[in-house]
């Protein structure tokens, strides 16, 4: 197993500074230093007090320091826990803990077209070689001090990827599988800058084992340079124990455009934002996601589109079905700063609600300060329409059957959203699986609805 | 553009002062030597004294919103509390001191009798001035007056339900309207009477740096009706004014509420509402707010459906021009199974003027087939404009149909050039679209407040292209 530092120092008040294995630029000491400050300085988060906490109480009892925290170099491929080797197939790039692993020499990920079209790399590396690009990047999206979390991670990273795609170039899918293991924390950071024209699909994963607790607070720096194009899939699976803190936060510069998908399907409970800065006109981010919750599963997700430059399109559109205990909790915000003329932005929440005691609540909201924009938003929330039931009923298809494919319908459009092909098939067994732990648990079965 | 609005001001329709004619002014500030100097020149009961000083006490625990708007120019030192302008209440028309008249004749008063429309109940500063009751809703034992006359003359039903749909700790502003009430309406309607006309009063604030915390009370008993109409004009004056009421109602099963405002305070008042109603079961509560003055408005009329098919329905309009803020909303709180309700918000800001939507839909998790539908439009006129939605919805039961759709927009282009290719100037255009926005809200209006409000939108909306 991997060698641990003290995690003595890792409290709610303060974090020890971590560094690269193998040394790290001064502007990346500079921001752990700042993130350390802000850290020491903001209260943990509260429930009772601050807005962004206040459906999730989770926070008032999460206690950092009950966390290892792995140390040491880069992790070797031997090291590939059990449970990642499960999702291993194919070209990736792994993160254990937050560390680079597989690697070649030159911190090369192990992914075709690396060094020929395109630069992944383990984030050491990249910044050593590098570091006037990544410092444009690093901490400039996601500020040290932004929230508790991302300063943890700014404090506390020992790793991650760095994927740089050269203006002009197509390249191939990227996929990054971030793990962590039983009783762990891991910061990994993952920066992605896409030049100008320049198109990828990457693929982040987080993953980890079930029944032991863990926490899993990545970090995600996207900045797309004018007329670049982003596909960007998270895939949240983790385990039924793992804590998910996450900030994914993008920059769209002039014509660019960024497509986010994801899947919000394991942890134990999930505070994640998602948050884009439309910066250049012309922009375009469309982003499609859903969360299947089950068991006592919380999900927190917070979006903001935040429409800096005038003649800029977002749109985000969330599906999210609640089996027994689990809770949704959504906050959407569009904001349209001053003079962003001819910003045209929507937001739509669908929550629907598969057992008396799950709960959803949607806050999608909006904050416009200038005036030729349109702008809307729209939240459901209901349980399985009657009628639907009725017709596959009619025609033979036994309740549970009949409750699993109008599910399945719901999230129809969003998984068809994902890029064609393997990326797709994936997204859609992940999906699978979890609709088939709801068909077993009995979740679509018992019929609370006429009760 | 931005001179329009000063303009407005300045021309404020109803913005004269007729001069301070009161008969007693409390001291400026808040103690309990003051909150015991109202109740004691009020000759309440021991039990109103003690509500207030309670009420006191939390209004001094409880800590200023950290949310909504700004309201840091609220210096609670330097309000009147108390403000006293007659000696009695006038019995008749006659009666009304000269000047206080004076001002209601400019605000239409006795025409709005002569139209037979139920009674007119006018406070002027803190207590009721003039207050009269058709003879034929006495004979049905329909109970309107100012609530310190309800508080006194029939104590037994006021007790009863006084301060428990708004208890004194609700929040900082309900528990300083607790503390220093004074006026506002009392309204009780016995079982099975319905009141065909409106019933009405006048609100105004006319004392410099003058708290009003005027305080109404309706009782519709089961399968009742009342409609009750509340307006606001306030002379403008330089320094800012503090307005902070409650309004209590209570539906009992199968009566109807419909409680109407256009709130048109001038450009200086601090308007920090509490409103809320509770639905028993098949009761109908609606709110019809209008709020077009005031420096900032807090109000978010809520309802509590506590009985089963209870429905809530909240209509709003809000208009903010240069410096305003209109922070208003709805909540509606489905506590009872088969309960429903509707919200539609439509808000118009102009120059620098900032609306924001504030709502909360809650459904509690026994409250099986609620549905509920709110929607928020809003409309950006100028670029300095600012509008803002925030909807929290909390679904707790599973067999619900909630439904929630905002949008905001500019005037549209094309709805412009198809007036304006028929002959009709930009100005009158943009009006005609800002009336249309509305239209929903103003044809639920009594005729009266409807031209009263398309007279109030002409007004903002003058100059408003430049």
């Amino acid at each position: 197993m991997t060698e641990l530092v003290a995690t003595g120092s890792l409290t709610r008040e303060d974090a020890p500074l971590a560094e690269l294995p193998g040394g790290e630029p001064r502007f990346l000491r500079s921001l752990r230093e700042a993130a350390r400050s802000a850290y020491r300085e903001a209260p943990w988060p509260s429930s009772s007090r601050d807005e962004d906490w206040r459906r999730t109480p989770q926070i008032d009892r999460l206690d950092p320091g009950a966390y290892s925290l792995p140390g040491g170099g880069a992790a070797s491929a031997q090291e590939i826990p059990e449970h990642l080797k499960r999702v291993l197939d194919g070209p990736m790039a792994a993160l254990a803990n937050g560390r680079t692993m597989a690697t070649d020499q030159r911190g090369n990920l192990p992914l075709p077209g690396v060094g020929e079209e395109f630069e992944a790399l383990a984030l050491r590396q990249a910044l050593t070689r590098h570091p006037e690009v990544w410092e444009q990047v690093m901490g400039r999206l996601a500020q040290p001090g932004l929230r508790k979390f991302v300063s943890l991670n700014t404090i506390l990273l020992r790793g991650g990827a760095a994927v740089r795609i050269p203006a002009g170039v197509e390249a191939a899918p990227i996929r990054l599988v971030h793990s962590v293991d039983q009783g762990s924390a891991a910061f990994p950071r993952t920066l992605v800058l896409v030049e100008e024209g320049a198109s990828v699909t990457l693929v982040e994963e987080w993953v980890s084992p079930d029944d032991d607790p863990s926490l899993m607070a990545p970090v995600v720096e996207v900045l797309l340079r004018p007329s670049a194009h982003l596909t960007h899939v998270v895939e949240q699976s983790c385990g039924n124990a793992t804590v998910v803190q996450s900030t994914i936060r993008v920059r769209a510069e002039r014509d660019a455009r960024y497509d986010l998908r994801f899947l919000l399907l394991g942890g134990s409970w999930q505070k994640t934002y998602f948050d884009i800065d439309m910066e250049g006109p012309g922009s375009e981010a469309k982003s499609n996601g859903l969360c299947i919750g089950r068991r006592n599963q919380h999900f927190d997700v917070q979006t903001l589109q935040d429409h800096i430059a005038g003649n800029a399109v977002s749109d985000l559109l969330y599906r999210v079905a609640v089996a027994e205990r689990a809770r949704s909790v959504f906050a959407g915000l569009i904001r349209v700063e001053e003079g962003a003329q001819k910003t045209n932005a929507y937001v739509q929440n669908r929550n629907l609600l598969l057992s008396r005691e799950a709960k959803a609540d949607s806050n999608p909201t909006l904050e416009i300060l200038a005036n030729d924009v349109r702008c809307t938003h729209g939240s459901t929330a209901g349980r399985i329409d009657d009628d639907q039931l009725f017709y596959c009923e009619s025609r033979g298809i036994p309740r549970e059957q009949a409750r699993r494919l109008v599910i399945e319908g719901f999230f129809a459009d969003v998984i068809d959203s994902f890029p064609e092909g393997t990326v797709r098939e994936a997204a859609d067994s992940l999906v699978q699986e979890a609709m088939e732990e709801l068909t077993l648990s009995g979740a679509l079965v018992a019929d609370s609805s006429s009760a | 553009m931005t001179v329009a609005a000063k303009d407005l001001t300045k021309d404020y329709k109803y913005g004269f002062n007729d001069g301070d004619e009161f008969v007693f002014r409390a001291q400026k500030g808040l103690t309990k030597e003051v909150v015991a100097d109202i109740s004691r020149r009020k000759q309440e009961p021991s039990w109103m004294l003690e509500f207030r000083l309670k009420a006191l006490e939390h209004f001094r625990q409880r800590a200023m919103p950290s949310w909504g708007a700004d309201l840091s120019g609220i210096d609670f030192d330097d309000i009147y509390y108390y403000v006293r302008p007659a000696d009695e209440q006038g019995r008749t028309w006659e009666d009304v001191p000269e000047g206080i008249k004076k001002t209601f004749d400019r605000l239409g008063i006795p025409e709005a009798e002569r139209k037979f429309l139920g009674g007119v109940s006018a406070q002027y500063e803190s207590e009721v001035v003039y207050h009269s009751i058709r003879k034929d809703l006495e004979k049905l034992g329909v109970l309107f007056s100012d609530c310190d006359t309800g508080l006194r003359e029939h104590p037994e039903i006021f007790r009863k339900y006084f301060g428990t749909v708004i208890p004194a700790n609700d929040n900082k502003f309900a528990a300083l309207n607790s503390a220093v009430w004074s006026g506002g309406s009392f309204v009780y309607v016995p079982k099975g009477v319905r009141v065909e006309v409106p019933l009405q009063a006048y609100f105004r604030i006319n004392t410099e740096s003058m708290g009003q915390f005027e305080r109404t009370l309706i009782i519709a008993e089961e399968g009742s009706f009342v409609h009750y109409i509340e307006g606001c004009t306030a002379p403008t004056y330089s320094k800012d004014s503090l307005h902070s009421a409650v309004v209590e109602i209570l539906a009992m099963p199968g009566a109807h509420v419909r409680y109407t405002t256009i709130q048109n305070w001038s450009n200086n008042v601090y308007n920090l509402v509490t409103k809320r109603a509770i639905a028993r079961e098949r009761a109908v509560v609606e709110w019809i707010d209008g709020n077009l003055g005031s420096k900032v408005t807090m109000k978010y009329p809520s309802i509590y459906l506590m009985g089963e098919g209870a429905h809530g329905e909240v209509l709003s309009v809000a208009f903010a021009g240069d410096g305003q803020h209109q922070d208003a909303g709805a909540k509606v709180i489905h506590v009872a199974p088969n309960t429903t309700s509707t919200i539609v918000s439509k808000s118009v800001s102009k120059g620098t003027g900032r609306t924001s939507y504030r709502g909360h839909l809650k459904v509690y998790p026994k409250a099986h087939g609620v549905k509920s539908s709110v929607r928020c439009d809003a409309l950006l006129l100028d670029e300095t404009s600012r509008s803002d939605t925030y909807p929290y919805m909390d679904v707790e039961a599973q067999d619900v149909q909630i439904g929630h759709e905002a949008s905001v927009s500019k005037v549209g282009d094309e709805q412009l050039f198809y007036l304006q290719s028929r002959g009709i100037t930009e100005a009158e255009a943009t009006a005609m679209i800002v009336n249309g926005f509305i239209e929903p809200f103003v044809k639920e209006l009594p005729m009266e407040y409807a031209l009263e409000l398309n007279r109030l939108i002409a007004l903002q909306m003058e100059g408003s292209v430049g």
